[in-house]
């Protein structure tokens, strides 16, 4: 079996992941999974432009790099829902983090980790990427409510130490 | 259950789950998809090269994985040093290895998230460069001198304090 070329393998990691989300959204979470693994296994370490002087490879295209930038983003980010759908909080945020290292301002990476930061009762950081997320995508009411509840948690925590204090107080 | 990893040739391995945990990549995969016959491709790492790493992980799957974060949150700097290779470790990288295949190790060990075998690389050709005259690394990694002989002669000048150190 020869080689794969870097378009035959963009091709490869672009079919992959169309495989998951099609398992996505099937319900079939374990297997969404397996494919976005596959796909990023054929599309990571595909630029080697660091080591060209001791690894002979031919520069890739600027939209050949593109590609496989977004292709690798949609998988992060799609991962990042089937961990949200598997209760896997910590395992969401270290791909939303994958996520926003390539698009900063991915509204959905962030409405992702703040559920995941909901879950985990981290309301403050929770609180800061659904404020942004809300300020990025105004329209969306599932930010909104998330961010209504992120809200009402840092409310409710305050309170409830504002009650310790007092109780200490009087 | 043994794992089936697919090199970019075609060539299949069969090896253990201990030694495909030694590769972070290979381990988030697993956890996430359970035991499976499927066989696991690896499009970006040769036959050889995957054979090589798989020798490493064997040698090395019965030790404790380093903490994923340690660098990040310490530094420490004993580990930097690159006089400090297990002796294993340093007939491993040398055994027939020329250049290129070094490289693609380095390469292959990135890809797969093999954090001590890319340290163990880096630290294999931070020795190399060691000591070296600036002709002689140029030879020993095919780099073309670009320098004109007025800009070269005034590199050396800049830096002579640093010739002995």
């Amino acid at each position: 079996m020869a080689a794969q070329t870097v378009d035959e393998k963009l091709q490869t990691g672009k079919a992959e992941k169309d495989k998951g989300n099609a398992a996505f959204k099937a319900g079939q979470i374990p297997e969404a999974l397996r494919a976005y693994h596959t796909a990023t296994l054929y599309l990571t370490g595909l630029d080697n432009a660091a080591m060209a002087a001791f690894v002979p490879q031919n520069p890739l295209a600027e939209t050949i790099k593109a590609e496989i930038k977004d292709t690798l983003k949609a998988c992060y980010s799609n991962m990042s829902a089937c961990y949200l759908k598997q209760s896997r909080p910590e395992k969401c945020i270290e791909l939303t983090a994958k996520v926003l290292a390539l698009d900063p301002n991915n509204a959905k990476a962030l409405f992702r980790r703040g559920q995941a930061n909901i879950a985990l009762e981290n309301e403050d950081a929770a609180y800061a990427d659904l404020l942004k997320a809300a300020e990025l995508a105004p329209q969306d009411k599932g930010i909104r409510d998330a961010l209504a509840s992120a809200h009402a948690m840092v409310k409710e925590r305050a309170a409830k130490s504002d009650a310790v204090f007092k109780g200490k107080l009087l | 259950m043994p794992v089936i990893l697919q090199a970019s040739d075609g060539q299949q391995f069969t090896i253990s789950k201990p030694v495909a945990e030694r590769s972070m990549l290979l381990k988030n995969m697993l956890d996430d998809v359970g035991e499976n016959e499927q066989a696991i491709p690896l499009p970006n790492v040769s036959g050889p090269i995957l054979a090589a790493v798989i020798e490493y992980c064997e040698h090395h799957k019965d030790e404790a994985m380093p903490a994923a974060d340690e660098d990040d949150k310490v530094f420490e700097a004993s580990k930097k040093k690159p006089d400090d290779i297990d002796q294993w470790d340093a007939d491993f990288m040398k055994q027939g290895k020329g250049n290129e295949e070094l490289f693609e190790i380095i390469l292959a060990a990135n890809y797969l998230d093999i954090k001590p075998l890319l340290d163990l690389g880096c630290k294999t050709v931070a020795n190399m460069i060691k000591g070296k005259t600036p002709e002689q690394i140029r030879e020993m990694f095919n780099i073309e001198n670009d320098f004109t002989p007025d800009e070269e002669e005034q590199i050396r000048r800049e830096n002579e304090w640093a010739a002995d150190a």
